[in-house]
């Protein structure tokens, strides 16, 4: 098992990691597609998009979630993450620029381990939720 | 009684899924995750994996889509998915699928080489009323599971298609 990098002493709600911003681009969205295997053309063909009434195309949820989960594996250390549950609350477009953040809401002993509770989202510039999720990582 | 609850409890996939190096390597860099871990061997066996680890959102899409080879795959049919007869039936009337909830559970550490089988079931479907739309949600839980049958991962989705 890899080593946690939280110590379960020394942690406190409301520590967290630096939050993580990005630009969000349609390279990122073609990247994802090939990477994940979604090829919904609603993120990567913007006459497509256009066509079902949208201003361009949008962000896959889970590209999103994916830049999230590495902020939040970034904190707990790579193998230490128990659970990850997102929910997807706004789209997101090209253009704007995304940032995760990640907080400690708590920690407790279950089952003889150390874990600690992440509340974890991503916002767009003008602070809209887009992502809104919990997270459990084991400590050491 | 809802609509839909013949669906209920079918499955919606079966595969064999080899956790293949490139893949996961690229997955990461997708959601811009750049450890070492992710590329580099001799890293992830330095933090204690015993081949490159897999990036929790991988099990999501990349899981389904890469890395089912055809000639190990199940010979027991399913049948057209109940996503494809549901989601595929209420899109055929237009409106929208949207990705609502995703969950994850992480019962162990997977790592690049392993075999794993995966196999996806519906667990709900309901409908809720939203102004003059209607919205229909799907969960499906996939579960991935090692040779011993013991359980690695469980994905839950939430899909939603609103008219």
């Amino acid at each position: 098992m890899t080593q946690p990098l939280l110590s379960f002493d020394d942690v406190r709600e409301g520590d967290g990691p630096e939050p993580f911003s990005h630009e969000l681009t349609r390279t990122d969205l073609v990247r994802y597609s090939g990477a994940s295997g979604d090829f919904n053309p609603m993120h990567t063909d913007d006459p497509a998009a256009r066509a079902a009434g949208l201003p361009s195309v949008f962000g896959h949820g889970m590209f999103t979630a994916g830049m999230l989960a590495s902020t939040i594996t970034d904190y707990v250390g790579v193998g230490n993450l128990r659970s990850y549950r997102i929910r997807f609350t706004k789209q997101t477009w090209p253009g704007e620029v995304l940032t995760a953040t990640v907080t400690v809401a708590g920690k407790r002993e279950e089952g003889g381990e150390k874990l600690i509770d992440l509340a974890c989202e991503v916002t767009n510039g003008d602070g809209e939720v887009k992502v809104a999720a919990t997270a459990v990582a084991a400590a050491g | 009684m809802g609509e839909y609850d013949e669906f209920i409890g079918k499955p919606t996939s079966v595969g064999v899924v080899t956790v293949e190096r490139g893949t996961v390597t690229a997955f990461a860099a997708s959601v811009l995750d750049d450890r070492a871990e992710y590329r580099n061997r001799d890293a992830a066996v330095a933090a204690g994996f015993a081949d490159l680890p897999v990036p929790p959102t991988y099990w999501f899409s990349a899981a389904q889509n890469w890395g089912q080879w055809e000639e190990e795959q199940p010979s027991e049919p399913i049948g057209t998915s109940p996503m494809n007869i549901v989601m595929g039936g209420l899109m055929a009337t237009g409106g929208m699928i949207l990705h609502g909830e995703q969950e994850f559970t992480f019962h162990r550490n997977a790592v690049v080489g392993e075999k794993l089988h995966q196999r996806g079931v519906v667990k709900d479907i309901y409908t809720k009323q939203s102004g003059d739309r209607t919205m229909t949600f799907m969960v499906v839980e996939t579960t991935y599971t090692d040779d011993a049958g013991a359980p690695v991962v469980t994905s839950t989705m939430n899909l939603i298609h609103r008219s």
